[in-house]
């Protein structure tokens, strides 16, 4: 990764401070701005705290957004912060600073960036498991490119201090060695993650293919096994479809011609209306017919009545006499209480009775001769109506024969072949829909099956990693053997005595001088070396293709100073007093600078190097970064 | 002459015919006698005499012998039959005997030597022909109570 440009920006004013590959030193006056620069490279690469604006007041006085473009691998990037609001964005252009307002930018809070800048680099995140604030719970927390970043970059309160690598944030701090494996591709804890992921893509090629069973059995049961059987039916159908809506075409249009037969048409109209008439009438006598033999019925039935009525009467008649109801009281058998009988009926006076009875006995055979009479009647009717149905039937039957050989010269119904030929078509459709559904699950089966061996060769591609996971401790030992080398080979160069005590942990990855830490000793020039020569060595690693992790960049801030000056300071025991040893730092960032991008902020950097390296010398007061007769917007005027 | 009463002769006959109705009943218990049986409860009477004069037709129905009744007739007797049995009573051709309490229906009824000799007397073909009814409907018919609940109803049963 290398740094381009850094640009801040406002409404009235912006400034573009540029990079080059290799040295860079920016030396100024104190609260010129020049450590502003590295905190304005450390916001745009994702620091969660923001800019103070009591702090930096004329930056944000003037200034609302700041720009690094940087260039990883063979692309260009463009991350924008703003510095006023939205502090958890980042918008990342995939661009360099001048194309910017050709590309919309991808605005993702500041976890996703430092996803993107991490894939971009080929390093993965690491997940690790770690207690809640505050509590017994557990969260998942990841190593990201903020980890790395403190390997990059080291303010002035960190350099030469026990707060190396964030050590005073414990939080921070305990994501270090994995940091630092991350940079040595040392990861062992990502054989779980690649299990997860490989027993991810094992379910989903299962599923994929019970799918693709389901799909299957389910053709086999339209019989639509056969892809190239399908397509030749659905052709055949397609075509027999065609040919029958031709023919019908034809039918319709020789069905208008003919009807433009008139003379003929008339004739067989009249024909056709005569017979419907003839119908009807024969119709209409079959009913009347009906409704005589039902009353004929009914008055059958009260003949029959009347008949039983004229029984009871002779048998009345003749018993008459026999029987003697008189008008006497009655007594009850049971208990024996009178009843009077009420002989209200007149005809029970003797005298009356007989003459009655026989009255009624001819009242009822006159009865009977009138519905006699009426039977026959009907009968008549219904003969009648028989003659008159026989002629109209025959009638009938000369028309059907003659309109039967008519229709014969005429070819008139069209309409029943239309219609048939419309149920054939339909079917046809029909067909073809079936076949066209078992065509369209042939093509959804071949996309599963594309997608199952992309998961297949992504299966082997993960399993060849888990293999390769198996931790080569042979690796480890030749990094921190290299690693060691160089350490002890800088500490010497800047005049320290080198033991058995000076290495670099291979478990705490830090750096111990005479057997102890870097965040036991206290003093200031011993410490400031040893990180220097800590972070130098894994630099020069990167030459040899370790540290592969590393964006080999270097950020330092002031390291002056643990450095004795002429003036007499006061505790000098934590100084560095050899200005030889000074010079050797420089030495040592020059070298590092040939393969890595080394960026130094200093307020009095040794003249040489200041003459080759520097590009920007901020003064204080309005002669620092945001300075007007540097004002991009006006200059371009 | 008539009171208000203008319901003709014929029509009275048909429901109200006294001299008819003791004759046929009369013919019922002749011919009850001939299968043996003396005592006749009442309910038995309405149910042979229902059977056979109002038209309890049966029909086959689906091959199965199914009997229709009429069962407004048979009501209609049932209101009437103590007073035709009062009557035949008072005429000595039957002899009931019971108690106050008893159930109508229960109540039996004993044809008399007198009875009989009378309808013997006075059997025409018409009750010839009623008494071959009544033989052959004892025959193939049993009185049976839940039978003659059936007719009440109207509902159609089968043999």
């Amino acid at each position: 990764m290398i740094l381009n440009k850094l640009v801040v920006m406002g409404s009235q004013y912006k400034r573009t401070i540029l990079f080059k590959k290799h040295f860079n030193i920016i030396q100024g006056e104190a609260t010129s701005g020049k450590s502003l620069i590295l905190k304005l490279i450390d916001y745009c690469l994702g620091k969660s705290s923001k800019i103070e604006a009591k702090v930096q007041k004329e930056l944000l006085y003037k200034c609302d957004q700041v720009f690094l473009e940087i260039t990883i691998g063979n692309e260009n990037l463009t991350l924008n912060r703003s510095l006023i609001d939205r502090f958890t964005k980042i918008s990342i252009y995939f661009c360099p600073f001048e194309k910017i307002e050709e590309y919309t930018p991808k605005t993702v809070d500041i976890k996703d960036a430092m996803k993107i800048i991490m894939n971009k680099l080929q390093v993965n995140e690491v997940k690790l498991i770690r207690h809640q604030k505050h509590s017994t719970n557990k969260q998942i927390d990841t190593v990201s490119f903020r980890d790395l970043f403190r390997y990059v970059y080291i303010n002035q309160h960190e350099l030469g201090t026990n707060d190396f690598l964030g050590k005073s944030k414990p939080f921070k701090a305990v994501k270090n060695p994995y940091a630092f494996k991350m940079i040595f591709d040392l990861v062992d804890n990502d054989e779980e993650s690649v299990k997860e992921r490989l027993v991810d893509v094992v379910n989903q090629i299962n599923k994929l293919k019970k799918e693709t069973v389901g799909l299957e059995s389910y053709l086999q049961d339209l019989d639509a096994s056969d892809k190239i059987v399908q397509q030749s039916k659905l052709d055949e159908i397609y075509s027999e479809i065609e040919s029958h809506i031709e023919s019908k075409n034809r039918v319709i249009v020789s069905s208008e011609e003919k009807s433009n037969r008139n003379e003929e048409n008339r004739m067989y109209i009249k024909l056709k209306k005569d017979i419907s008439q003839l119908t009807n009438e024969i119709s209409d006598y079959t009913d009347q017919k009906r409704h005589i033999r039902m009353a004929i019925d009914s008055k059958k039935i009260l003949l029959n009545e009347y008949n039983s009525e004229m029984n009871d009467i002779n048998e009345t008649l003749n018993i008459n006499y026999q029987i003697n109801i008189d008008n006497q009281t009655i007594e009850c058998p049971l208990c024996n209480s009178k009843i009077n009988q009420n002989l209200h009926e007149d005809f029970n006076k003797e005298e009356n009775s007989e003459r009655i009875l026989n009255r009624i006995k001819n009242q009822i055979s006159n009865k009977i001769k009138l519905v006699n009479e009426l039977i026959k009647d009907e009968y008549k009717n219904i003969e009648e109506l028989d003659k008159k149905i026989s002629i109209l039937s025959t009638k009938h039957s000369i028309f059907d024969g003659a309109i039967r050989k008519f229709s014969r010269k005429v070819d008139v119904p069209y309409l029943s072949q239309i219609e048939s030929l419309n149920s054939i078509i339909n079917s046809l459709e029909r067909e073809k829909e079936t076949l066209t559904e078992g065509l369209r699950i042939h093509n959804k089966i071949e996309e599963k099956g594309n997608l199952i061996s992309d998961l297949e060769s992504e299966e082997e591609r993960l399993k060849n990693k888990i293999n390769q996971l198996s931790i080569d401790y042979g690796f480890k030992d030749d990094i921190f053997y290299y690693l060691n080398e160089h350490y002890r080979a800088y500490m010497r160069r800047l005049k320290y005595s080198v033991t058995e005590g000076t290495y670099i942990h291979i478990e705490k990855m830090i750096p111990f001088y005479e057997e102890a830490s870097v965040y036991s000793h206290d003093s200031g020039g011993l410490l400031e070396c040893m990180q220097i020569s800590f972070l130098a060595s894994i630099l020069k690693s990167k030459s040899v293709g370790y540290a592969s992790g590393h964006p080999g960049i270097l950020m330092l801030d002031s390291i002056s100073k643990y450095v004795g000056t002429l003036e007499g300071e006061d505790k000098l025991e934590d100084r560095i007093k050899d200005p030889e040893v000074y010079e050797e730092f420089y030495k040592i960032l020059e070298e590092l600078s040939e393969n890595n991008q080394i960026i130094l902020v200093e307020n009095t950097p040794p003249s040489s190097y200041s003459r080759m390296y520097s590009q920007y010398t901020f003064y204080k007061g309005e002669k620092g970064l945001i300075d007007e007769s540097f004002n991009e917007y006006v200059l371009n005027k | 002459m008539n009171k208000g009463n203008v319901t003709p002769t014929s029509i009275k006959l048909l429901f109200n015919n006294e001299k008819l109705e003791i004759m046929k009943v009369l013919c019922l218990l002749y011919a009850l006698r001939q299968k043996r049986k003396k005592k006749i409860k009442i309910d038995e009477i309405i149910y042979y005499y229902s059977l056979v004069n109002f038209e309890f037709k049966s029909m086959k129905i689906n091959s199965e012998r199914k009997w229709v009744a009429s069962n407004i007739k048979l009501l209609r007797f049932q209101t009437r039959i103590n007073h035709i049995l009062l009557l035949m009573k008072h005429m000595g051709f039957i002899s009931i005997n019971g108690y106050v309490s008893d159930r109508v229906g229960d109540i039996k009824v004993i044809l008399k030597t007198d009875g009989k000799e009378f309808f013997e007397e006075n059997e025409s073909k018409f009750f010839e022909e009623l008494k071959e009814n009544y033989l052959l409907t004892i025959d193939e018919i049993t009185y049976d109570s839940k039978r003659m609940k059936k007719m009440k109803e109207g509902s159609r049963w089968n043999v």
